[in-house]
Order: C-alpha cells, then sequence, then structure tokens
C-alpha cells in the first residue's frame, strides 16, 4: 500500500516556508530593499559555517605568532636589537591584516551565500503568487460562467414549469417535462460545486482543527448514524492552531466525510484523527527547519478506490457516483482550498478495506 | 377585488417574457422595464403594487435601484411603500464582499435565486403584497 502524493506542500523543502499569504508575498517582492531584515533572518541559518572558519583562520593566525615568538627573534629582541622589534612588530601587524581579510572575505562570501538564498526564495515566491493569481482569476472564471449559464436556465426551467402546470392531463408530455426539470436542477448542481471553488477569498484566521472537526460531525452525525457509521474520534489533545478560513476548511472536511459515508453503504467505521507533525525531530534544529505540520486524517473502512482511479479522484468532474448524484467536483474543491493553504493532500487505499485521506497544514 | 400590479425589470426579454406570462396567468397586471433607469421612471409615473427586479441590470444595477425606490418611499416621495423582490443568478459568496451584499439584499423585501421555482415566486408575491416576510433560502 503506497501514499499517491498530490501535492507537496513547500514546508519540507529545507528553506523558510513560503509566504504565509499572497499580500506577505507581495510585501516581500516590493520591498527588495527590506534586505537587512531577511539577511539576520538567514545569518542566522548561515552563521555556524562562518564561526568555523573564522576560528581556523584565527588559530592559524596563533599558530604563526607563536612560531615566531619561540624563534630567536624573540630573544634578540628582548636583547634590544631594533631591527627585530620591527620585525616582531611587522609580524603581529599582519596577522591583524590577515585576521581582517579573512573578515571581509568571509563577510563577502556569506553575503553572497545569502542572495543565492535569497534569490530562490523569491522565485518560490513568485512561484506561489502565480498560484494564488491563477486561482483567483480560476474562481473570477467560473463564478461569471456559473451566472452566464444560470440566467438562460432560468428560462429554460420557468418555460417547463409553466408547460407542466398546463398539461398535468398529458401523461406523456408530463414525464418528458420532469425529465428536463430534473436535468435542470442536475446543471444547477454543476454551477453551484464550480461556484464554491470561486470564493478563493479565504478569511484565514488561527483555528483549533479539533474543533471544526467537532462541528463538523455534529452536523452530520444524524446521517452517519441513520447509516450505521461508527465514528471514532483520535484527537490529538492542545493541538497548535492552523491559519485558515472556517468556512472553506469545514467544507473540505464535509466533502470527506461525506465522501467516506457514501463509501459504506452497509456502515462501518469512520476515523478521525489529528496529529503534529515535527516534533519527532531530533534536536531542535529540525523543527525550525521543516516548521510543525497539522495532520489531519480521514479514515473509512469502505469500498476502498482501484489502484487505477487515484490519480483521477482528484480531477474535476470524476465521479463513479450516479449521474445526477455526485457532481465529482468535491475532491477537486477541496484540493484547491487546501493547496491555497500551503497544505498538502493524500489519499491511500486499498480496494475493498479502506481510504484514508490525510492533510497536512502548516501550524501557527 | 381590484387586479394587483406588478413591475417586472429585467434586461434580457425571455427572462422577462417569463415572469409576465407567468404572473398574468395569475391574474396580475404586469408592466415590464428593461433597465434601472427606466424602472425609477416607471414608478413615478404609476407605483405598482410589487416590484420584481433583477441586480445586473445596465445602467443602475438592481441594488441600487432597490435602494433608490426604499429611500424614495421613506421620505414620501413615493406614496405606497411596495415591496421589492430582488432575483439573481447570482450566489452570495460569489461577491467579494459578503457583508455590503447582505447588506445590499437587506433593503429589499425578499431575494429569489436562478433557476426560480415559479410556485415559489406565485407565494412570495401573494405574501409580499399581504404584508407578509419572507425569508430568504440561499441556495446550499
Ligand atoms: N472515501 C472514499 N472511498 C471510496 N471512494 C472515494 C472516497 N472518496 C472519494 N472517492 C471516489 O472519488 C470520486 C470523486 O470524489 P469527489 O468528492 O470529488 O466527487 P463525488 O463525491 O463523486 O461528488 P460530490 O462530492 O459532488 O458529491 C468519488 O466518486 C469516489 O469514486
Ligand atoms: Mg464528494
Amino acid at each position: 500500500m503506497s501514499w499517491l502524493r498530490f501535492f507537496n506542500g513547500k514546508g519540507d523543502t529545507g528553506g523558510k516556508g513560503p509566504a504565509e499569504s499572497a499580500e506577505e508575498a507581495l510585501r516581500w517582492i516590493s520591498l527588495p530593499n527590506n534586505i537587512d531584515h531577511k539577511l539576520r533572518e538567514l545569518e542566522r541559518r548561515g552563521w555556524s559555517l562562518w564561526v568555523l572558519v573564522l576560528g581556523m583562520l584565527l588559530l592559524f593566525a596563533l599558530y604563526i605568532v607563536v612560531l615566531y615568538f619561540n624563534s630567536d627573534w624573540w630573544r634578540r629582541t628582548a636583547a634590544g636589537e631594533s631591527v627585530y622589534t620591527v620585525r616582531v612588530l611587522l609580524v603581529g601587524f599582519a596577522t591583524l591584516v590577515l585576521l581582517f581579510c579573512a573578515y571581509v572575505v568571509s563577510r563577502e562570501l556569506q553575503l553572497r551565500f545569502l542572495k543565492r538564498a535569497m534569490i530562490q526564495e523569491e522565485i518560490t515566491i513568485r512561484q506561489q503568487l502565480m498560484r494564488s493569481e491563477k486561482l483567483a482569476s480560476l474562481g473570477q472564471l467560473t463564478a461569471g460562467v456559473a451566472h452566464e449559464i444560470l440566467n438562460p436556465l432560468n428560462v429554460i426551467s420557468g418555460r417547463v414549469q409553466m408547460l407542466s402546470m398546463r398539461a398535468p392531463h398529458e401523461p406523456e408530455l408530463g414525464k418528458a417535462l420532469d425529465i428536463i426539470s430534473e436535468q435542470t436542477r442536475r446543471i444547477v448542481k454543476i454551477t453551484d460545486g464550480l461556484r464554491r471553488f470561486s470564493h478563493t477569498a479565504a478569511e484565514k484566521k488561527p483555528l483549533d482543527v479539533n474543533d471544526l472537526l467537532e462541528k463538523t460531525l455534529a452536523l452530520l452525525e444524524n446521517d452517519l448514524r441513520v447509516r450505521n457509521i461508527q465514528v471514532v474520534r483520535r484527537f490529538q489533545p492542545r493541538l497548535a492552531a492552523v491559519m485558515a478560513d472556517a468556512d472553506q476548511l469545514t467544507q473540505v472536511f464535509v466533502n470527506l466525510i461525506l465522501n467516506a459515508k457514501d463509501a459504506m453503504p452497509r456502515g462501518g467505521t469512520l476515523t478521525l484523527s489529528t496529529a503534529l507533525d515535527g516534533l519527532r525531530g531530533s534536536g531542535s534544529r529540525r523543527k525550525e527547519v521543516v516548521g510543525n505540520r497539522i495532520l489531519i486524517a480521514v479514515t473509512d473502512t469502505g469500498c476502498g478506490i482501484p489502484a487505477g482511479d487515484l490519480e483521477k479522484i482528484f480531477h474535476p468532474f470524476f465521479t463513479t457516483k450516479e449521474p445526477g448524484k455526485g457532481t465529482g467536483l468535491g475532491l477537486f474543491v477541496c484540493h484547491g482550498i487546501i493547496e491555497n493553504h500551503n497544505g498538502a493532500m493524500e489519499v491511500l487505499s486499498r480496494e475493498g478495506e479502506g481510504t484514508t485521506f490525510r492533510i497536512s497544514l502548516p501550524a501557527v | 377585488m381590484e387586479t394587483k400590479s406588478i413591475l417586472v425589470v429585467e434586461d434580457e426579454e425571455e427572462q422577462r417574457e417569463l415572469f409576465k406570462e407567468f404572473l398574468e396567468l395569475h391574474g396580475y397586471e404586469v408592466t415590464t422595464a428593461v433597465n434601472g433607469y427606466e424602472a425609477l421612471g416607471a414608478v413615478r409615473v404609476s407605483e405598482p403594487d410589487l416590484m420584481i427586479l433583477d441586480v445586473i441590470l445596465p445602467k443602475e444595477n438592481g441594488y441600487r435601484v432597490c435602494r433608490m425606490v426604499k429611500e424614495d418611499q421613506h421620505n414620501r416621495r413615493l406614496q405606497k411603500s411596495f415591496p421589492v423582490l430582488l432575483v439573481t443568478a447570482r450566489r452570495l459568496d460569489a461577491h467579494p464582499d459578503r457583508e455590503t451584499m447582505f447588506q445590499d439584499f437587506s433593503q429589499a423585501d425578499g431575494v429569489l435565486y436562478k433557476p426560480v421555482r415559479l410556485e415559489e415566486l406565485l407565494e412570495w408575491v401573494r405574501s409580499l403584497m399581504r404584508g407578509e416576510k419572507v425569508t430568504a433560502r440561499h441556495p446550499d
């Protein structure tokens, strides 16, 4: 059984995580002179190497000094031979110059190193920005399309409704009209699904994921009970917060839970777990670099997903549900939302045994 | 009982015709306007018993028309305080600012989402004319 990873959050690339939001990214790009702040930040990462180099140079200088002081120059200086006094002083001066040069060179090298890191980071931020811009314009496009579709649909469905009011005594016509109504409802469902994708203007606030999951469950628990589905909670207490839009995250959880429900028509177990990742690393260094991530898993004991379908489930309109029942937009939208929160989403599934969807989000 | 009049403001002919035909079928007298200006003019010439307003209109949009009408009613520049029903293909969360959208909407007496269920429309028209409140049901 292998994890299929669809989107890998930037958090584990080893660099500093991507900017939290497009605004922050913008701020960084539009203020390239704000190097000081960034230098300090990056310096923390680079400094140990340079301490080492400087230390070695110092040792080297000390070695030279000691060597000369042990030679007969020293004795001769003490004996009052002024030529040797000058030489000793010259060597001392040269050592100082050497140390200064070493400092300048290392500083220069360090700056280059930092600049490279900054350019790399800026590329990351730009990519991030482009992605969120793309998402935003895609959102606008879908909202616009949905609106353009709903207007003519209003006329179609209105005319059909008027016809069926007038022709109740013609069963065949009535049936045809019912079918048209049914199909228009399907179109509305799809456009509304697309529209869900369009509200990309996320209002991110620090949120307690456990709390949010609990609230989502409260919405759906009745449904689950009726379907004979047992809910198991494995929440890590005192979980760090995530910066997220509550509505959007709820939407993700709802879809995952409903998918799990649909996968277990004869009942089963739904397990919701949360955990904190990134603490397990040894030493504090890893914590700093990786940053903690919050893991959320939704596991069911349902029908599972055939290996061949695994790649497709995140595609828009991919559904195995009956026509008119599933839109195939659920996971597509979830994925978009998680991506927009700098998170990652993975799925692990085996046919006949069950499925786990795992989300990781950067912790505050 | 005298026939009640309804003003339908819609820029698309087909939409206008649909509402007109349907409402006339149920015994209302229907006049139409194709944009915000026309609507404001029509209201001043003869006040309807109810106004049905599309949100996206050329020239003044539906919200603004609605607000102006409500203001005029408030200032007694209009005599009847007839109800206004907004009809829109928009959805709340497609709006960049949900709060103002709610405010915009709150000026109107009701909001129906396209595609409209005609029975619901009729029900709402009847309750609004009786002076009753209707509660919007956002599709979701
Ligand atoms: N927990 C799961 N177990 C088994 N199959 C799943 C599970 N979750 C998703 N799938 C498969 O992935 C497909 C796509 O899911 P997605 O949520 O995108 O759309 P949908 O559920 O079919 O439609 P909608 O979400 O609009 O109701 C589903 O049709 C199903 O085949
Ligand atoms: Mg789904």
